[in-house]
């Protein structure tokens, strides 16, 4: 029996020596598939710079909470927006948007325009001046060359980057010195200054060319030219940024390193904001306001963003563009909808009066029509409009019928999110209240928004009324061009391209948009865009209800913060300091 | 021995490959796919989508993808994760020891905890004692893992503030022992909750059994003392299906740290195939998937032998 007591050590011992021999899987001998060394998790330089606020009384660490780990760093490749927040800190674009929404100057000297010669007459070559006193972390010069290299990784087919919509369009670049960039287009690109800049960035030719993108180093640890440079990154546990000693502006940053902390969720990280292991936390949802109204010590941003929360109604049925909806086709319908809508309470009581209602798709930013708006709530007129559309209550039981069939509509929005759930119930009652019978039906947000083949609902035209968050990026054509040109209705015969799930096809909103897109004179544009707006809400397909806010919260002891509905919180993190 | 566990590893290939086709397949017919990562992007068009989709090879035939996958991975190749842009054998690795350690953890714990309580349980059978450790295995057998994880967080961490909510260690800094011990624990109690019922449940009921046998009766009438019968006697015979049990559960750990991984915002394998999942990178799902099988086929490769080597009247040949 002795064998068996040694065995049974043998066996624990194997067990645990299989668990616990980091990065040697049990697959062991002779299989390719064991770890090649070095890729197990390096062993963190101990000692070297851990004692951090201690010996550092002047700029001092901020750790940042993350509910959501950036997929990777690339400008081009990442998709959550996690990763903005982070790169914005170490990768810079020519332009910036500050908080009103107009460009200013990052890596080129000047915005450029028609009147300083950047634009020219006809809109298709454009022309930055670079600074000249900009260098990248690592202490090489930033040049014309970065420019021209980041459309061309742009293109270069082996990098599948996200988008290259606007970079297809360009013809080409020059670069006479190396503070000049001539960009010419094909055709005219309206949003051609968000190109380079928002939400995109400058790439360094010397570390990236001659390499393909797709797994490169830098999509992890990039050279920028911001403040900070990224110098670690511990999978699922924190991304630390150090001051970029390579940064042009003198005194800046204050802080001397910015920690990002993967936490699990944001519960947890109220938790540890309370306990100040964090002094920033990223992104908090609507709900969570009157917990930290009452929170010493901590204080709320609150950002009332571009992105419109509304209602997107069906005009087609049975999945046939040339088949107008039952009920939601005639126009006086939609009409009385959005006058059946009291949108105050909405703001009042779910979102605690912290951010303001919509009434236009395009509420904020240059493009945004001044005077333009819904009607206001009027639910008697909402009933005579119905009356007149013949929806009358016959039988007495508080909806309205028309040749035997009920006004009765169906709502939908991805599942899971208590917000909606309680603005469907309010929305609810008001339509009850003028005779309209509304069923909740919430699917998972992949089979709303999944593409033709899945034959996700909005694709398809599967939906009566779907409420959802869409808007403007500081250059409105895009969201406008996908959600509204009847072009973009999404079909069998074009796979199923675009986002008009409204199915709506209007001629004059066409030509408005196409107008709006057609020129770079900023002053043309905004009349368009004006256009736009009237168009859209007289269709009535598209009912807002409250402008998103982005939410983070900071512990008093950050000062500096700026609140920026074009960018992410972090865009002014050079001139944020700590207090105390 | 060696020709058997020779024999055992061949017959494994052909069932690994069954595996990766049907995962590979079940990855393929889930809604979604790679292209809705990129959904409410206004800048992404179709024709960008279409690019990427060419750009990633989806748009070859799954047989093409599929053989493509296999060719490469069996090379050490695992491919490039379509989320992180980096190799998937480098994001797989770099998170498995955070894994490793944590089911060496709970595995370690829960048989601390399962041999003298099932010993005890057995001993002392019928009696306050054991009726308390019964209702107490069914307990933690029956709690789910998800639950008990955030009640330990609602206790230990935002009501008493005793232990951190979530990570392996203070970010960007290297903890000592004691601070990892702290992040450890809620994680490795979550995770071998499990196990610590099932293993004394076990081993209870082998010790019964044993004690019951001829050979303990004759025993106890040579007049071998109570303690030495229990643990030189029944405990070496109970053992034999007990360590097999314990080997054939050891994948279960794999399993239950997906769960706790997650909710305690551990940096290993589970919730990287969590987060992989949630955003349809299949190369990645592909490698961790293929890992876990390995894991399963040597678990049950290692039940096998150390069954064998425990038991002399089994032979395998």
């Amino acid at each position: 029996m002795k064998k068996t007591r040694i065995a049974l050590v043998a066996a624990i011992a194997m067990v645990v020596a299989a668990c616990g021999g980091g990065g040697e899987p049990v697959a062991g001998e002779g299989s390719e598939t064991t770890a090649p060394p070095g890729t197990t998790a390096p062993p963190a330089d101990a000692g070297a710079e851990t004692p951090l606020a201690d010996d550092q009384p002047e700029g001092g660490v901020l750790t940042i909470g993350l509910y959501q780990e950036p997929d990777n760093l690339n400008p081009f490749l990442a998709v959550q927006t996690a990763s903005r927040l982070v790169r914005e800190l170490t990768i810079e674009g020519l332009l910036d948007a500050d908080p009103d929404g107009n460009f200013v100057p990052q890596l080129a000297a000047e915005v450029p325009t028609v009147e300083n010669g950047g634009i020219s007459e006809d809109g298709l070559t454009i022309t930055y001046r670079l600074r000249d006193d900009v260098t990248w972390s690592d202490g090489h010069p930033f040049t014309s060359r970065d420019v021209k290299f980041t459309w061309e990784a742009v293109m270069n087919p082996g990098n599948a980057v996200n988008s290259q919509s606007g970079y297809d369009q360009i013809e080409s670049i020059e670069t006479p010195d190396d503070q000049t960039v001539v960009v010419t287009f094909s055709e005219l690109y309206a949003p051609a200054l968000s190109l380079f800049s928002i939400p995109d960035g400058i790439l360094p030719a010397h570390v990236l060319e001659g390499q393909s993108m797709a797994d490169a180093e830098y999509n992890r640890t990039p050279e920028g030219t911001g403040p900070f440079v990224v110098t670690e990154w511990r999978s699922g546990d924190s991304i630390v940024l150090d001051r970029n000693p390579n940064y042009r502006e003198a005194g800046k940053p204050i802080l001397d390193r910015i920690v990002f902390k993967i936490i699990p969720s944001r519960e947890v990280g109220i938790a540890q904001i309370r306990s100040n292991e964090i002094d920033v936390l990223w992104d908090l949802i609507e709900s969570q306001i009157p917990e930290f109204q009452a929170l010493e010590g901590v204080d709320l941003q609150v950002v009332p963003s571009s992105n419109v929360e509304y209602l997107g109604l069906n005009l087609s049925a049975d999945f046939d563009p040339a088949n107008p909806h039952p009920i939601l086709s005639d126009a006086r319908v939609r009409q009385a909808l959005a006058m059946a809508i009291d949108r105050q309470p909405i703001v009042d009581e779910l979102l605690f009066g912290m951010t303001e209602v919509a009434t236009s798709p395009i509420g904020l930013g240059w493009a945004a029509p001044e005077g333009l708006g819904l009607p206001p709530y009027d639910p008697a007129g909402a009933a005579a409009l119905l009356e007149e559309a013949g929806w009358v209550d016959s039988d007495g039981d508080g909806i309205r019928e028309k040749d035997g069939q009920p006004l009765s509509l169906e709502i939908t929005t991805p599942a899971g999110s208590q917000l909606r759930e309680l603005t469907e119930q309010i929305l609810q009652e008001q339509f009850r209240a003028v005779g309209i019978d509304l069923v909740i039906n919430n699917v998972p947000a992949a089979t709303l928004f999944g593409n033709w083949q899945e034959n996700g609902k909005l694709k398809r035209g599967d939906f009566d009324i779907v409420m959802d968050t869409w808007g403007p990026d500081l250059d409105p054509d895009a969201f406008l061009s996908t959600l509204f040109s009847s072009d973009q209705i999404p079909t069998e015969a074009n796979g199923g391209e675009g986002w008009n799930f409204f199915r709506l096809v209007d001629p004059e909103l066409d030509a408005a948009i196409v107008e709006g897109r057609s020129t770079l004179d900023l002053n043309k544009r905004k009349a368009a865009y004006r256009t736009v707006v009237e168009r859209i809400l007289d269709a009535g397909v598209y009912i807002p209800l409250y402008k998103r806010a982005r939410i983070n919260a900071f512990t008093s002891r950050v000062q500096g913060e700026v609140a920026n509905p074009w960018d992410e919180f972090t865009w002014n993190a050079k001139d944020w300091s700590l207090s105390g | 021995m060696h020709r058997f566990i020779a024999r055992r590893l061949v017959q494994a290939v052909p069932l690994l490959l069954g595996i990766s086709v049907l995962a590979f397949l079940l990855l393929q017919a889930t809604p979604g796919g790679p292209g809705a990562a990129y959904r409410g992007m206004a800048n992404v068009s179709a024709e960008d989508l279409a690019r990427i989709e060419r750009e990633l090879g989806l748009d070859r035939p799954l047989p093409v993808q599929y053989v493509s996958w296999l060719v490469r991975f069996v090379q050490g190749d695992w491919g490039i994760s379509f989320v992180a842009r980096r190799p998937v054998l480098e994001l797989v690795m770099e998170r498995l020891p955070a894994t490793l350690m944590l089911m060496a953890a709970g595995l370690g714990v829960s048989l601390l905890l399962a041999v003298p309580l099932g010993i005890i349980a057995a001993v002392k059978r019928n009696s306050w004692i054991d009726h308390t450790l019964t209702l107490g295995s069914f307990v933690g057998l029956s709690i789910p893992v998800f639950w008990l994880g955030l009640m330990l967080i609602v206790v230990f961490t935002v009501w008493l503030g005793w232990l951190p909510g979530g990570g392996i260690g203070p970010p960007g800094e290297d903890p000592d022992l004691l601070t990892r011990l702290r992040y450890l624990l809620m994680p490795t109690l979550a995770l071998s909750a499990v196990s610590i019922g099932f293993f004394t449940r076990y081993l209870r009921a082998s010790m019964i059994e044993e004690m019951g046998t001829d050979h303990m009766m004759f025993a106890k009438a040579r007049g071998i003392p109570a303690r030495r019968r229990y643990l030189r006697h029944a405990l070496k015979n109970a053992s034999i299906p007990f360590v097999t049990v314990v080997a054939i559960h050891i994948p279960e750990y794999l399993v239950g740290a997906l769960v706790v991984e997650t909710i305690f915002s551990w940096p290993g394998t589970g919730r990287l195939f969590w987060e992989s999942a949630v955003r349809f990178d299949y190369p990645v799902l592909m490698g961790i998937l293929v890992l876990v099988s390995v894991l399963v086929v040597l678990s049950n490769l290692l039940a096998d032998v150390l069954y064998a080597q425990l038991d002399p009247r089994v032979r395998y040949g």
